[in-house]
């Protein structure tokens, strides 16, 4: 039909052949003629001083680069190219050649200036970094250490001391650090193996094992410490109470009006934990199939382990001298300062990802210079190494030419097209929806199912069958884990985005699969156990508070300290991932490597080859980070078991990268990730605070078990010590109060627009800057043109060439 | 080690711990690898020049798209033989505590296949399939890719990067400290 080749031919114009002046970068400068590209450069016949010159010698002292970039004033560096210049014409009559890099290295010795100790040193140092051959240096400092030197002394004398000794300590302790840091080797062989990317990922565990390291000492050393010492030297005080006569007593509510401290309220307190150690005892395995187990093995309740939240008893030791310590009130504030260690971790880790956003934006990552120049990793020793990074690296660099080819297709794309994309990425967005929701509704499920079925009386003595059970929402979640990721990638291809905006939003999207299933799980849990209880009754729930935000547990009686058994869900839940990843990595992963080389159809190559997917990898991090500080407050041993997990997971992932990948990862050097990463702590973080904030401001405590039995909330402890300090307390009262915090908040918000419109005002002069070198450059190739021309003039009026400048043929 | 410490004065000892990254036992245990490439050569003579094709035998040189060239680079006699001297700069400049300004100077050389103190577009084309080994690119996205990297580094538009432009966009690259090392 003619209207078809209408169509066909109007799109044949549309789609014409993309010259060489669409190929462009976004250059920053605006406006770029087109025939400046693909310009062939003219041969310079004169080198020119400013191709030859090199900053790190034109400048006195050393120049640092990297990390800490500390830059000279401008003003100084000019001083010192046109000081040099002149030098250069005085030192020797000869022009710069390339290969000897001339400018003044000692000072002019003709006028007699006396070298000191210290201007020695600086100069030794300067001559280290030279860029000329070991012979030649050796001749500088034979002809420096032959200068007469002078003494230096007294003040001078002691800074040039420390300054040369501080040197020398920092460059011992640093190489100190690279030899013995823990787990040095096995990073060495990943690196070797497999590049600066996956690194990244086994840096990542090895930074969060440090901080639940790091938590785990604080813990240990106020919490675990102190009340295990008082234990083993006074084991636990006993109940006076008979469980017998304190049935009556809960089952009626008989200390409903008693007023907190007093005597029935005491002895209302102590029933209901007579009542909690009878349950222990009993030959009911309600508490859980772990707990049966343990019995069965020997090794008694666990819920009178160090492990187990209903250890910690009492809510003050008292030591030799009789002086307390307020056990109670300690815990709390412990936790507190975790969590705003951790806050400041963060806040210092986002820093140096704002400094990432901010290359990002300002077009200041090279790409290309980096891909180029820094592609080949010179430390590799090996032929597999060696073929790993050349794959590496083209697969690199087709991405990177992808990448351009789909900015342009995506200027050139027509209306209906946009508009289809736009449908397929609403359509992803709500499948990803789906999913998340589906997810946690299975979780929810499973664990509501599974926690019933605990709780029926079974006639298994052994409990393994309970403990099977039990363990299935565990399982359930670590198949969501693996899964999602995988399905989130396919989906993510389809949306068409730009390399690093789908790895992040898969990152995204499988963080917040992650955290909505441990939420999921806990609602479930709550659901299950936990209720706020009538005054009076040591678990009836309380009707007032029936229709809250979690739905009163149908049995209409929380569980007896709901604390110990959500701790020891949480280790299951941990224990569970690293059964599964144990099993996959040693298991099915290798299986899947001997079916590819086995059957040699698309399949079995497709399900065959394994690249290590450094997006689940690195949310396997996260998730047991925010599992071991969502518990720590119910479970104060979660963090060690969280530093032991971190450490046989690195070792796991240690195998599955050096054995069982093979094929080059899907995200690494050309997509910037660094800052998803970031955020993603950043989130799980800030949801892990609202967890801990809302246990201890609004929760009420087991009235059966822990120190804290007896308050309406945990943080009423502190409140209660905080008040005998009464100076510490109004002062903690008024820097609360508005009257510090809204000054406080103004200053930092005009501090932030006063670094905002400076930022502001460099980017203006960073383009103007920019916009005189290309002019600069543009003249220079002007009057190289003339001047090439002159010469070819005059070269045809007489064939003799002209000294001084000799003619390279390029 | 007594043996290989009788091979350099202590004069000697002390200018290399100077004039390099290293300390002396470094020093040392880089000339039991230098030896070790040619023993019997080495051990006759201590500064006997060793042939390009030897000094490419180094385990991290073997492997390196751009070994011949940092021989020819460290190379004191210009034609790619090295002495101990001359390899001691090389992995000198190649360790971790060189810093930037260092590492970038001799980079740019490395990289500057031609000689003349520039880095044109032959040259990047070069270091280009030298990174991507035997597989054959096509020609028109290795143009590309030189298109890109020019108009991304150089700054005043003449077609080439100088050493200025280079050092500015290396150090706008976080790899290349990393990178640019021998021995991690």
């Amino acid at each position: 039909m003619s209207s078809s080749r209408e169509v066909t031919a109007r799109k044949k114009d549309v789609w014409e052949e993309a010259g060489s002046e669409f190929y462009t970068e976004s250059y920053p400068s605006g406006s770029k003629t087109p025939n400046t590209h693909q310009r062939r450069p003219s041969r310079l016949a004169i080198p020119l001083p400013s191709h030859t010159a090199r900053r790190g010698s034109l400048l006195q002292g050393s120049r640092h680069f990297g990390k800490s970039g500390h830059r000279r004033k401008p003003s100084v560096t000019a001083l010192t190219y046109t000081s040099t210049m002149a030098a250069t014409e005085n030192a020797n009559g000869t022009t710069t050649n390339a290969n000897d890099i001339q400018v003044s290295i000692l000072p002019d010795l003709s006028e007699g200036t006396i070298l000191n100790e210290k201007k020695t040193w600086e100069e030794l140092l300067r001559i280290k970094s030279m860029p000329v051959p070991m012979a030649q240096k050796r001749q500088l400092k034979a002809q420096l250490t032959n200068l007469p030197k002078l003494r230096l002394k007294g003040w001078s004398h002691l800074k040039y001391l420390v300054k040369k000794s501080w040197k020398n300590f920092r460059g011992q302790v640093v190489r100190s650090y690279r030899h013995t840091v823990f787990l040095h080797d096995s990073l060495q062989a990943i690196e070797l193996r497999s590049g600066t990317a996956i690194v990244n990922v086994f840096l990542f565990i090895k930074w969060t094992l440090f901080l639940n390291l790091g938590i785990s000492i604080a813990l240990i050393a106020f919490i675990i410490g102190p009340y295990l010492t008082h234990y083993l030297i006074n084991g636990r005080p006993t109940n006076t109470e008979d469980p017998a006569t304190c049935k009556p007593i809960d089952a009626n509510g008989t200390a409903a009006n008693a007023s907190v401290g007093s005597d029935e309220w005491e002895r209302f307190i102590n029933c209901c934990e007579a009542l909690y150690t009878a349950e222990l005892q009993s030959g009911n395995a309600t508490r859980g199939g772990l707990a049966t187990v343990f019995k069965n093995l020997g090794w008694g309740d666990i819920e009178t382990w160090p492990i187990s939240f209903s250890f910690y008893y009492e809510s003050t030791i008292y030591d030799n001298n009789h002086a307390p310590y307020h056990f109670d009130a300690m815990y709390v504030v412990t936790g507190c300062v975790i969590f705003l260690s951790c806050l400041l971790l963060m806040v210092y880790s986002i820093s140096k990802g704002v400094k990432e956003v901010i290359q990002l934006n300002e077009g200041e990552f090279y790409k290309y210079s980096n891909l180029v120049f820094a592609g080949w990793e010179h430390y590799t020793n090996d032929e597999p190494g060696a073929e790993f990074k050349r794959r590496v690296l083209r697969k690199e660099m087709r991405i990177a030419l992808q990448t351009e080819a789909k900015k342009i297709n995506d200027l050139m794309i027509t209306k209906r097209q946009r508009l289809k994309i736009y449908f397929i990425r609403l359509f992803v967005n709500f499948t990803v929806l789906a999913l998340v929701i589906i997810s946690g509704i299975i979780i929810f499920i499973a664990v509501e199912k599974t926690l019933n079925k605990e709780a029926e009386v079974d006639t298994d003595p052994t409990g393994l069958k309970r403990l099977a059970i039990g363990f299935i929402p565990s399982f359930v979640i670590s198949i969501f884990n693996i899964s999602y990721p995988i399905i989130l990638s396919r989906l993510g291809k389809l949306e068409q985005y730009s390399r690093q905006w789908e790895t992040s939003l898969v990152l995204i999207r499988a963080l917040a699969i992650r955290l909505y299933s441990i939420y999921a799980a806990a609602y479930g849990f709550a659901r299950n156990s936990y209720c706020i209880p009538e005054p009076g009754y040591c678990t009836e729930c309380d009707a007032r508070h029936k229709h809250g935000l979690i739905e009163v547990p149908k049995s209409n009686n929380r569980k007896l300290c709901w604390e110990s058994i959500f701790g020891i869900h949480i280790y299951r839940l941990m224990l569970a991932d690293l059964m599964i990843k144990i099993v996959i990595t040693f298991v099915t992963d290798p299986l899947r490597r001997l079916l590819r080389h086995c059957c040699k159809n698309k399949i079995a190559e497709k399900i065959g080859t394994l690249s290590f997917n450094i997006v689940r990898h690195s949310l396997d991090v996260i998730y047991i980070q925010t599992l071991s500080m969502m518990s720590f407050f119910v479970a104060p041993f979660s963090p060690i078991f969280a530093v032991i997990y971190c450490f046989l997971v690195f070792y796991i992932k240690k195998f599955s990268v050096l054995y069982n990948c093979t094929s080059p990862p899907d995200t690494f050097r050309t997509s910037r990730t660094t800052i998803t990463f970031m955020a993603a702590k950043m989130i799980s973080f800030i949801i892990v605070l609202f967890t801990f904030v809302s246990y201890i401001g609004l929760m009420t405590p087991s009235r059966e078990c822990g120190p804290f039995r007896g308050l309406s909330s945990p943080w009423e402890a502190v409140e209660q010590h905080l008040t005998s300090y009464t100076t510490l307390y109004d002062y903690l009262q008024t820097i609360g109060s508005p009257g510090v915090a809204v000054p406080v908040a103004l200053v930092l918000i005009l501090l932030a627009y006063y670094y905002y419109s400076v930022a502001m005002a460099n980017r203006a002069m960073v383009e103007t800057l920019r916009h005189l070198l290309i002019l600069e450059g543009h003249d220079k190739q002007y009057l190289f043109g003339k001047l090439n021309s002159l010469r070819r003039k005059s070269q045809s009026n007489s064939p003799t060439t002209e000294d001084g400048v000799t003619l390279n043929h390029a | 080690m007594g043996a290989a410490k009788s091979v350099f004065t202590p004069q000697e000892l002390e200018d290399y711990e100077d004039l390099t990254y290293f300390t002396q036992k470094e020093v040392l245990s880089y000339f039991h690898q230098f030896k070790a490439l040619a023993p019997d050569l080495i051990s006759v003579q201590r500064d006997a020049r060793l042939p390009m094709e030897v000094i490419l035998r180094y385990p991290q040189l073997r492997y390196n798209p751009f070994g011949d060239r940092i021989c020819m680079v460290f190379s004191s006699s210009r034609d790619g033989d090295c002495n101990f001297e001359d390899f001691l700069d090389m992995v000198s400049v190649f360790s971790a505590e060189a810093p930037m300004s260092v590492k970038a100077e001799y980079a740019f050389r490395i990289f500057d296949f031609d000689g003349d103190d520039m880095i044109g577009p032959e040259d990047m084309e070069e270091i280009i399939r030298r990174l991507l080994g035997d597989v054959q690119f096509p020609q028109v996205d290795i143009l590309q890719l030189v298109q890109n990297l020019t108009s991304e580094a150089d700054l005043d538009d003449d077609g080439m990067l100088s050493f200025a432009e280079f050092e500015h966009a290396i150090s706008k690259s976080e790899n290349f400290m990393r990178s640019f090392q021998l021995q991690l």
